[in-house]
């Protein structure tokens, strides 16, 4: 697992992967200030040639030796960034009366320190390296919870059940046809069950859209049962 | 001994007429439907204590306000049980309580040692639960005016001592987990200030309430170990549990045994508390295991004392909370808010005359934590050989059903899209801090108690006129800090000198 | 226990809409609450909520949609849709609202629909029990003397307790050291635990200490005497001239809710204020329901306008704005 480190991690590089942290914070400020994203698109567009171009030259971030610790480092900046962003427009108030800003202030300020320390431990120490990552689940997993998300009020309870317990078994490569639609079935049949039958919870079970699409079509009148 | 006399008589007089009110037909009935229900929406993700209360807050009108308090303590406790269950076998913890519950508990399910792991919770919490409520029946005034004396400083100062157990409790680098614990409190501030202007909201309406902890949690766990396990995507088998599995050795009962009384202890003394104490005790409980084992190396790798501890710390926390809310008209959670309004609705002021002027419903209540606890017990043995059953179906057939599951839960919590988004985000930030071997419950802990840190930081503050030094001037604040400090240095120093000794070796 | 649980939530899942005015109300009816569940104004609701189901047929179901103080929950009412099915129960915080937020997301005036006052709660000025101070006197010499170190504790801005705070301040002349908390109960906590000097809350909260001797007491805030704190003087009487304040309460309906369910909404409130079960009640709390001709949308919209005049100079005067 461990990787054995081939060159050293080129110095320029590293102060691209800082500046491109901060940049996220200056994005988020600079949005909080109503700068124009016809500006702010052609500035990290900017920096992402720029960066694209010195890990080329340089080898990337390929070579640091703790990658875990490094970015961890540059994401809790990134974050820091954000949080500096949104603290510039609150009252700190004084220390006798803290306003809005003052603990946030002083929270910043500790995770500042923690990022810096850990960014420079991922350049000092050895560490292993990042192992691959399961695409095809975290994209099916994470955009199926988002799909349930934007569709249960319009689709409603069963039908995005439906959907999202199906797509979901795609995630794994060891999936069949005959399992993806039977789980998705049985899954519907008993989150009805404990969920609306059992807890009574107030959640449509065929949605908005499902209800204005089947009244336009003439198939139901005004009132359908379990639309509303 | 005089006085040790009167003590027991009295008590036993109390509890007589305790049982007498618990005892009858009606009120076991209403305890057993409290506890069946709590247990079944802790084990469901999502739709916690508070919602289920509020929803039955119109039932208890209509009846006894001893009967109405009784089946809604049971939820409340009968929840705690079932959260632990789902933290386990799924790692999804659905309450504050069983983050760290899922930290030991479900690195057991993977050994297949699930049975054994809901075994102890189980009786963890009974035994946490029996003493908790023999606290309230000796000790319940006392205890109430000696927590009235922590003044926010010390509270603050106690928080504090949470966060070095919970650097305590991780596994990895200390800095990191310190990271972590900043990078929570960080989130719980967006959303709106004490004042209600909004904050970090970057003008974004759905971020106005801020981040829903059920969401945050599950998606960080629950969702963020879901991608964790596609990444080896073989054909993994079912892990084997047998139904006899539950049943200890008697080693493994050996092991169990201490965890559960200091467990219990550090439960009940942070759960006296109105403000907030007792969130940390299942962290503190476990930090204590770790720091006392001879192997805290084999800790969040499925250790018994890691589920025994903090399970039994959290329900005798979860108990011990009634007697602010009981003897001083102080609720210490949102639970026990709703249960001062259903005293309040049925014309009982609930204050410190409470105890005397309605012993029945005092004591009543009491005895009826120790029969719900025990008919949880007996319910939750029999339902562990179901709930190991549950693992048996595969890996492939499972996840989908828990990330559905999930989402309807989360949905259910206030009917917003965006708390299932926030889930899905945080499944990503789950899966990014394995990767990066970033602990996520010292996070959890941090957003948890972030606006409340905020808030005695900003009242100590404003009570001593912007004097820092309140927070080592007043006794209980300076002890604490001295507590974590000299803990904190006593995790460095290995770390120290360990790194020495590599360079040495160098 | 399905079917309580269905009944308790009050949740017909087969509640079909596309009902008219003259039917209203075919479902359950939501009230909004802007505070915590388990607080005095919450408790105010569920009782009057309670009540009203059973004049309307229909369960009233109590939602806490707390934050903001106090303002989030009229902003999800303004945005529902008009027709009698959601609805607000609020306190005095709604008229002080408008001065207080300069950046309000809704009209208190325009944007509602009124049904009618629900009661008006008087509070009591309650102070640490090591203070001194066996009167009011005694309370106006300790502020004469500590001045500005005077520390005062409320619910949070925009409750009742942070505005009976600055009516004192202004009562007194002198700006206190004011510390906020989220909520009764950790101020409470506070002031038994000897830390903070004076809380003025509704007497809801404060009853139960002060008949418990936990706290000193040394008024009530309304005109007169109440009934379960016969002892009480009335801050009046005690040597604060003039000084009246009560937690006035109201309900409302979004803009646009038809006239004829507006009427049927006061109709079941001017019931609820009569039975005998909510007057009970009331009495326990301290405070009893408004008269029948009160229980009005007319009467509700005199007193708001009244309430904005009467606040606006008090919060400018004190330069308290929440955001």
């Amino acid at each position: 697992m461990a990787s054995t480190i081939s060159k050293p991690t080129s110095p320029l590089a590293v102060i691209v992967a800082v500046i491109g942290a901060a940049l996220f914070g200056i994005v988020f400020y600079l949005r909080s200030i109503e700068v124009s994203w016809y500006v702010l698109l052609p500035l990290i567009a900017a920096y992402l040639a720029a960066a694209f171009f010195i890990f080329r030259r340089d080898g990337g971030l390929g070579g640091v030796s703790n990658p875990k610790d490094f970015y961890t480092g540059v994401l809790l900046l990134a974050v820091c960034g954000v949080f500096a962003a949104g603290l510039v427009e609150l009252p700190l108030g004084r220390i006798a009366r803290p306003g809005p800003a003052f603990f946030p202030l002083m929270l910043l300020g500790l995770l500042f320190i923690f990022s810096i320390a850990i960014l420079i431990n991922g350049l000092r120490t050895k560490g292993e390296a990042l192992t691959a990552v399961p695409w095809r689940g975290l994209i099916i997993i994470t955009g199926m919870t988002v799909f349930f998300g934007a569709t249960i009020k319009g689709l409603g309870f069963i039908p995005a059940i439906v959907v999202t317990a199906f797509v979901s078994c795609l995630a794994t490569r060891q999936w069949n046809m005959v399992s993806a639609v039977s789980t998705a079935a049985i899954l519907a049949i008993f989150s009805w069950a404990i969920f609306i039958w059992g807890l009574g919870l107030p959640i449509a079970l065929c949605g908005t859209w499902l209800r204005t699409l089947l009244i336009s079509l003439g198939v139901a009148g005004e009132s359908i049962p379990f639309c509303y | 001994m005089g006085f040790l006399a009167d003590f027991f008589s009295g008590m036993g007089a109390n509890l007589a007429l305790g049982f007498s009110q618990a005892v009858t037909l009606d009120n076991l009935f209403y305890c057993f439907v409290g506890v069946l229900l709590g247990t079944a929406i802790g084990v469901l993700p999502g739709l916690g204590p508070i919602a289920t209360i509020a929803l039955l807050l119109p039932i208890t009108f209509k009846l006894d306000p001893v009967s109405a308090l009784i089946m809604l303590s049971g939820i409340y406790y009968g929840a705690q049980y079932g959260g632990s269950t789902t933290a386990i076998l799924i790692n999804l913890p659905g309450e504050t309580s069983s983050v760290v519950t899922a930290i030991d508990g479900h690195q057991m399910a993977k050994k297949g040692k699930a049975g054994l792991a809901l075994f102890t919770s189980a009786v963890g919490s009974f035994f946490a639960g029996t003493v908790a409520t023999f606290l309230i029946v000796g000790f319940a005034p006392l205890l109430a005016s000696a927590a009235l004396k922590f003044s926010p400083a010390d509270y603050f100062s106690l928080m504090v001592m949470g966060f070095v157990a919970a650097v305590v409790l991780a596994q990895g680098s200390l800095v990191k987990a310190m990271a972590m614990i900043v990078l929570g409190l960080l989130i719980s501030m967006v959303g709106p200030s004490e004042s209600g202007a909004p904050r970090f909201t970057f003008d974004n309406p759905e971020f106005f309430d801020g981040f829903d902890f059920v969401a945050l949690s599950m998606g960080i766990f629950g969702i963020g170990e879901i991608i964790r396990n596609l990444e080896d995507d073989t054909k993994r088998e079912a892990i084997k549990s047998k139904f006899f599995d539950l049943i200890p050795t008697k080693a493994e009962l050996k092991e169990m045994i201490p965890p559960i009384l200091r467990g219990t202890t550090v439960g009940s003394v942070l759960g006296i508390l109105p403000g907030g104490g007792a969130i940390l005790g299942a962290f503190a409980a476990y930090s204590l295991e770790k720091r006392l084992s001879k192997t805290p190396q084999d800790f969040g790798k499925g250790k018994l004392a890691g589920v025994a501890a903090p399970e039994s710390a959290n329900n005798a926390g979860a108990q011990v909370s009634f007697i602010p809310m009981l003897t001083l008209g102080i609720p210490s959670n949102p639970v026990m808010a709703l249960m001062l309004g259903a005293l309040i609705i049925h014309r009982i002021v609930p204050g410190p005359t409470l105890v005397t002027d309605r012993p029945e419903l005092f004591w009543g209540v009491v005895s009826s934590m120790w029969i719900g606890n025990f008919m949880l017990l007996v319910l939750n043995l029999p339902l562990i050989g179901m709930w190991v059953k549950f693992l048996t179906i595969p890996y492939r057939l499972l996840f989908p059903g828990i990330v559905t599951i999930c989402c309807i839960g989360v949905y259910s919590v206030s009917n917003n899209p965006f708390d299932v988004h926030t889930m899905a985000a945080c499944g990503v930030i789950g899966y990014v801090l394995f990767k990066l071997e970033c602990e996520p419950a010292p996070l959890l802990l941090g957003f948890v108690i972030g606006r409340l840190m905020e808030q005695y930081f900003t009242r100590a503050m404003q009570l001593s006129f912007g004097d820092a030094t309140v927070f080592v001037r007043e006794p209980i604040s300076a002890s604490l800090l001295a507590v974590s400090a000299i803990a904190l240095v006593l995790v460095l120093l290995p770390a120290i000198r360990k790194k020495r000794e590599e360079a040495f070796a160098e | 226990m399905r079917k309580w649980l269905i009944a308790g939530a009050g949740i017909l899942a087969l509640g079909i809409s596309g009902a008219s005015a003259q039917n209203f109300p075919t479902r359950s009816v939501t009230m909004m609450i802007p505070f915590a569940a388990g607080g005095p104004t919450d408790t105010v609701g569920r009782l009057v909520a309670e009540s009203m189901s059973k004049s309307l047929g229909q369960q009233v179901i109590v939602e806490n949609a707390a934050g903001a103080g106090g303002t989030r929950a009229p902003g999800l009412v303004v945005k529902a849709a008009p027709d009698g099915y959601t609805i607000l129960l609020h306190h005095i915080g709604m008229s002080t609202a408008p001065t207080l937020y300069r950046k309000l997301a809704y009209n208190v005036l325009n944007d509602f629909e009124f049904v009618g006052l629900v009661t008006d709660a008087p509070m009591s000025l309650i102070a640490r029990p090591g203070l001194e101070a066996k009167d009011l006197k005694g309370v106006l010499e300790y502020i004469a003397k500590t001045k500005e170190k005077t520390s005062y504790a409320n619910a949070g801005i925009g409750s009742a307790s942070h505005l009976c705070g600055m009516l004192l301040q202004a009562a007194v002349k002198q700006q206190f050291n004011t510390i906020n908390f989220n909520g009764t109960g950790p101020a409470m906590t506070d002031i038994l635990g000897d830390r903070v000097d004076l809380m003025c809350d509704q007497t809801t909260n404060t009853t139960g200490q002060i008949k418990g001797g936990k706290v000193k007491a040394y008024g009530v805030t309304t005109k007169t005497r109440v009934k379960s704190l016969p002892d009480l003087p009335t801050l009046d009487q005690a040597g604060l001239k003039g000084f009246e304040v009560a937690v006035w309460h109201g309900i409302y309906a979004p803009k646009g809710t038809p006239k004829e369910v507006v009427a049927k909404l006061t109709q079941a409130l001017q019931a609820a204020l009569k039975d005998p079960k909510v007057i009970q009640a009331f009495a326990e709390l301290g405070t009893e329901p408004v008269p029948q001709d009160q229980a009005t949308g007319a009467a509700l919209q005199a007193k708001l306008k009244a309430e904005i005049e009467k606040w606006r100079p008090l919060i400018q005067a004190a330069g308290q704005f929440a955001d």
